[in-house]
């Protein structure tokens, strides 16, 4: 008897538990509410629509779909009228009998660009709708019309052209957000971090926008979803292929040339895409070195590229259960050979080669589990190494000696994760979920080899490999009060290296108040920590960059950040933001003053400082995303500090991205049906640097003698007092298209700097050599590129 | 027709991409002209050399010149904001001050040191003079044996800190004054080499505030006269400014000629001019070499 009435309590128990978890979200037990799900997807190629929406006309009641196309709407009972839309596809109007859970794919139909869409204007959720602040995206199409360095078109190069992004120098595709160094973005291609997003030392970026469908970035106000990183999160979704027919297309340019394939493996069940890119400055190299060395005795080989390959497969079992199987491979290789030749077999070889790169794959299943709750289960895999090696063979009178150095580094994730949605009703969204991710660091080594008949050895110094976990779990809900929207959420982190565990529970909250129906004001409060940081030099985005974990001594980077704004729709096209951020950063890492990467001897431990970082400022958008003419306007005016005990004396200085005006205009204009143009410019304030402003004779001791030792110091300016020269640049171009019998092509000439300003990229302390001159000290100013015209081909059939 | 224009405008562009004076990537700017301002250096230790101050003209990072001395500056000194002694130059070295009669400086008390000279801005810093270290217990074993009876071995020292941020040099000797050698090395972790003297050791409490700090340091020592039978430890408590630029030199030492390091800024606390003002006062302890 008793276990009977155990069981009673039990269930009684669980029927409070229930009734309060129900009264908290706003669930009434009405029997005649019903659930609409299923995804959104393109008509012509079966892609699922990211963030399209959906809502009931009478009601108001809307959901927007999530990062793979599922949505889910419940509503009473009865007739309803459902619209479907999504930015640059044409609406879906949909009146049906809501009397059960019903499963309904809506497949939207991309609009013609030259198509004046206002009215569907009207049915996409407006800015001021959202609770979610601080994000920006910009639509792919979009991103390939606006002009490029030599042609290449560049995702990082466009959302650096945003407020609150910064460049780090002329033509770098590292990104500095809101007062953040660029190890504080989380970049994710398919879910996975890619840790050196970077080309041909920072000059291009490793995504390719032919295989890319998506692109978001969220610069503050995070959802609990998102953690590990301080100052922003990137997502770039691939294309997932075709699933209806196959499609192709690519480019030829200056210094690159792309091919992309997609399509259909089993029509609308599995479909793929392969994406692959690569330069070729090697191949035009090769006929002139060849040339050059014909007749001599010395043989010059070459390696000079960049390639990237994208790979996805998705497949989907049935209406509950699909598999994604996603992958990146990319990588620069610089290479030099020399053999010099005896005519007795002789030879002696000079070799040199820097390779570096990514790897980063993903597995994905998407499962439906009920028309409430979707689930999807990641597993990833992301590796990012540095090979330096030189080296010689000498072959002597049959015997070969051999002498090799080669410097390594990376690092290595294995992770896996469990993200659910859950929306019980239109008032709330609840997402959940949990991750870890083991890491492996290496940190740099040396290994010094020499192998001969007399005397082989091998010197290893560098530093041991590293391994951590970091792990997480979080709860967010998007829900709407009224004329009040919040996403409230807490995301819990923690971290384990060796014998050190950090824990940080991360509370966040965005709340949006609907002023009217065209006004709304937002606000965010988010906490964020990060438990890996990159050791960087801060002048160039060098792939010796190393990635170390927080250890014992190494304590998490962590912040706050406040943001309070305004958004509008103007004309149904035109939206409007302006926001105002202040940021606090905690524990953030520099080299020290004196050290460099190349000291393999040193712990990297010891190399490191730790110090407080504070940015604000304020940011102010303007953006048209279609139509016959597209672009943004975006004014940041900023401020961007560090303190570090022992740098600079312990005093606050400029970091030296601290622009306090960056300005940008993005237009593209469909001119004509087949001829479109487009302009960028920027302007910014110049980057801080630090500069010898003088020197002075003092004593530092007492010598072996007795007597005072003196010697000049070189004393530099505090640190980055100076300014170097406001940049800005003007770059044009116009595309030509014209559909023929295979496709479309397309030629795209564009002009980089067009007004040749000479921004400045690094200033260095030289002499002037004139030919009776004396040598006079100067400081110059390294300007990097010119005016560069470029013209690329491309092709779509 | 339309094509016909726009090969033209490229090839035009292409044209001046050519033209080698219009895209010289490398421009020289214009700073501000340099306008000379007293470099001054005061690492007072209570050793050798103490008290000295030397006073020298800054050169413009632009200027030839070498740095030169000032030889008719004010010299003066102030404690708790009175004036208690004026420097005078070195008859045999210019640039160099020292006071008349040795300053004895006490703990806890602020001095001032002004260097005022004409043409220049006078420059003023500020220190307070910290309190004489104790060195609660040290043994020195000699672990190698050799021939020359140098001790070569391990220190063992423990500190008693007090409350606070402080900080310490440590180095150890032979008593006798004839031509020897001797080191202390940072091997123990907390402590780094000096970079003023690398045969000592500095280190801040941050790890041990107000605790003992008790720790071992490899450490060599040698005596061109005989045998090493005991040695002399020296403890100084130093001011943060000491310490500040004893690190920035040693930075700026290791960094020399390397372009891929950090760059360093020298520490100073004169303000409107350049150098630094640092004071330490010096505990010792002579022990058996075991």
């Amino acid at each position: 008897m008793p276990k009977i009435n155990l069981t009673k309590d039990k269930q009684t128990m669980k029927t409070k538990l229930l009734l309060c978890l129900m009264f908290f979200l706003g669930i009434t037990l009405q029997a005649q509410d019903y659930t609409i799900s299923g995804y959104f997807e393109d008509s012509e190629t079966g892609e699922k629509l990211i963030a399209a929406n959906l809502f009931e006309a009478s009601s108001g009641a809307g959901v927007t779909s999530n990062t793979y196309g599922f949505y889910s709407l419940t509503l009473p009972k009865g007739e309803v009228e459902l619209i479907a839309s999504y930015l640059g596809y044409q609406a879906v109007t949909k009146k049906i009998m809501l009397d059960k859970d019903m499963t309904i794919n809506f497949v939207l139909t991309p609009n013609s660009v030259i198509e004046e869409v206002v009215v569907v204007a009207e049915k996409t959720k407006k800015i001021q709708k959202e609770t979610q602040m601080s994000q920006v995206s910009v639509p792919v199409e979009q991103i390939e019309k606006i002009p490029a360095l030599l042609g290449e078109v560049d995702v990082l190069k466009v959302l650096q052209l945003l407020p609150g992004v910064q460049s780090g120098g002329e033509g770098q595709s590292g990104m500095y957000v809101r007062g953040g160094s660029p190890d504080q973005n989380l970049i994710l291609l398919d879910g996975v971090p890619v840790y050196n997003v970077s080309h041909l030392l920072g000059f291009f970026s490793v995504f390719n926008s032919d295989a890319i469908k998506n692109v978001t970035l969220t610069k503050g106000g995070f959802p609990a979803r998102y953690g590990g990183r301080l100052s922003s999160v990137m997502e770039i979704n691939m294309k997932e292929g075709n699933n209806k027919e196959f499609h192709g297309e690519g480019s030829i340019g200056l210094i690159s040339s792309r091919l992309t394939l997609e399509g259909p493996i089993q029509k609308e069940k599995t479909s793929f895409m392969v994406s692959a890119r690569r330069t070729y400055a090697d191949f035009i190299a090769k006929p002139f070195i060849k040339a050059a060395s014909r007749g001599s005795d010395t043989d010059f080989k070459m390696k000079l590229y960049f390639y990237d390959l994208n790979a996805k497969i998705n497949h989907k079992i049935n209406d509950k259960h699909r598999v994604y199987l996603s992958a990146y491979s990319g990588a620069d290789v610089f290479g030099t050979n020399i053999k010099d030749k005896s005519p007795n077999g002789d030879y002696f070889v000079e070799k040199a080669g820097i390779d570096w790169g990514n790897i980063t794959t993903a597995a994905r299943w998407n499962y439906m589990i009920s028309k409430k709750l979707f689930a999807n289960t990641t597993m990833t895999y992301s590796r990012f190494k540095f090979d330096f090696v030189v080296g010689e063979e000498d072959k002597a009178n049959g015997n070969l000696e051999t002498f090799d150095v080669r410097y390594f580094s990376g690092i290595y994730d294995w992770a896996g994760k469990v993200d659910f949605d859950f929306i019980p009703n239109p008032k709330h969204y609840i997402r959940f979920g949990v991750g870890n991710t083991y890491h492996t660091y290496h940190p740099g080594a040396l290994s010094i080899k020499a192998e001969s008949s007399s005397d082989p050895f091998k010197i290893d110094i560098g530093q041991n490999k590293r391994y951590s976990h970091e792990f997480y779990g979080y709860v967010e809900d998007d829900m709407t009060l009224g004329a009040l929207k919040a996403n409230i959420g807490v995301h819990l982190s923690g971290f384990k290296e060796k014998k050190t565990q950090y824990f940080y529970p991360q509370p966040r909250i965005g709340l949006r108040y609907l002023l009217n129906d065209r006004w709304s004001l937002k606000g965010s409060f988010t906490t964020m920590a990060q438990y890996i940081n990159l050791l960087t030099n801060e002048s160039l985005s060098l792939p010796t960059d190393l990635w170390v974990p927080s250890t014992e001594k190494i304590k998490p980077q962590t912040s706050w950040q406040a943001a309070l704004g305004a958004a509008t729709t103007v004309r149904d096209d035109i939206e409007v933001s302006v926001e105002a951020y202040y940021k606090k950063m905690k524990n953030v890492v520099s080299y020290k003053e004196g050290a460099t990467f190349i000291n393999l001897e040193e712990s990297w431990e010891n190399k490191i400082e730790q110090g407080l970082g504070t940015a604000y400022g304020a940011e102010f958008l303007i953006q048209k995303k279609f139509g016959k003419t597209t672009g943004w306007i975006g004014y940041t005016l900023s401020w961007n500090k560090r303190q570090f005990d022992n740098i600079n004396s312990g005093k606050e200085f400029p970091y030296k991205y601290d622009r306090r005006h960056d300005f940008e205009m993005v237009v593209s204009h469909q001119l004509k049906e087949r001829v479109s143009v487009s302009a960028t410019w920027v302007y910014g304030t110049g980057n801080a640097i630090s500069l010898p402003i003088a020197g002075y004779k003092g004593y530092v001791g007492v010598g072996y003698n007795g007597q005072p030792n003196t010697r000049t110091f070189n004393v530099l300016g505090e640190k980055n007092s100076f300014r170097m020269g406001a940049y800005h640049r003007l770059d044009l171009g116009i595309e030509f298209t014209k559909q023929k019998r295979w496709g479309e092509r397309a030629w795209v000439f564009s002009i980089y700097n067009t007004y040749n300003h000479k921004n400045p990229f690094f200033i260095y302390l030289g002499r002037d050599y004139s030919p009776n001159g004396t040598g006079q000290k100067s400081f110059k100013k390294v300007s990097l590129f010119p005016i560069i015209p470029a013209f690329s081909y491309r092709f779509k059939f | 027709m339309k094509y016909l224009k726009i090969i033209t405008f490229f090839s035009l562009l292409v044209f001046f991409s050519s033209c080698e004076d219009f895209f010289d990537q490398t421009t020289k700017i214009d700073i501000p002209p340099h306008v000379p301002k007293l470099g001054v250096t005061a690492l007072w230790l209570d050793e050798g050399n103490d008290q000295l101050v030397t006073v020298f003209a800054s050169v413009g990072a632009l200027e030839d010149e070498n740095s030169s001395a000032v030889s008719d500056a004010m010299v003066t000194l102030a404690e708790n904001g009175t004036q208690i002694a004026t420097l005078e130059e070195d008859n045999t070295k210019k640039g160099f001050y020292r006071p008349s009669v040795p300053v004895e400086l006490v703990a806890g008390k602020t001095y001032e040191l002004t260097v005022s000279a004409p043409n220049f801005e006078t420059v003023k810093a500020e220190q307070v003079m910290p309190s004489k270290p104790t060195i609660k217990k040290a043994q020195f074993v000699n672990s190698v044996a050799n021939s020359n009876n140098n001790g070569n071995g391990k220190l063992h020292l423990t500190i008693s800190d007090d409350d606070g941020l402080d900080f310490y040099l440590i180095g150890v000797e032979s008593i006798d004054t004839s031509e020897s050698y001797s080191s202390i090395y940072s091997n123990s972790g907390i402590a780094e080499d000096s970079g003023l003297d690398y045969s000592r050791v500095i280190l801040k409490d941050e790890t041990f505030p107000g605790a003992d700090l008790s720790q071992t340091f490899d450490a060599y020592v040698s005596s061109s006269t005989g045998t090493v039978d005991s040695v002399r430890v020296n403890l100084w408590s130093v001011t943060a400014d000491y310490y500040r630029f004893d690190r920035t030199y040693n930075a700026v030492q290791n960094a020399d000629d390397n372009p891929f390091a950090e760059p360093v800024i020298m520490h100073r606390n004169f303000e409107k001019g350049f150098g630094v003002f640092a004071l330490g006062d010096k505990s010792s302890l002579v022990i058996p070499v075991e």
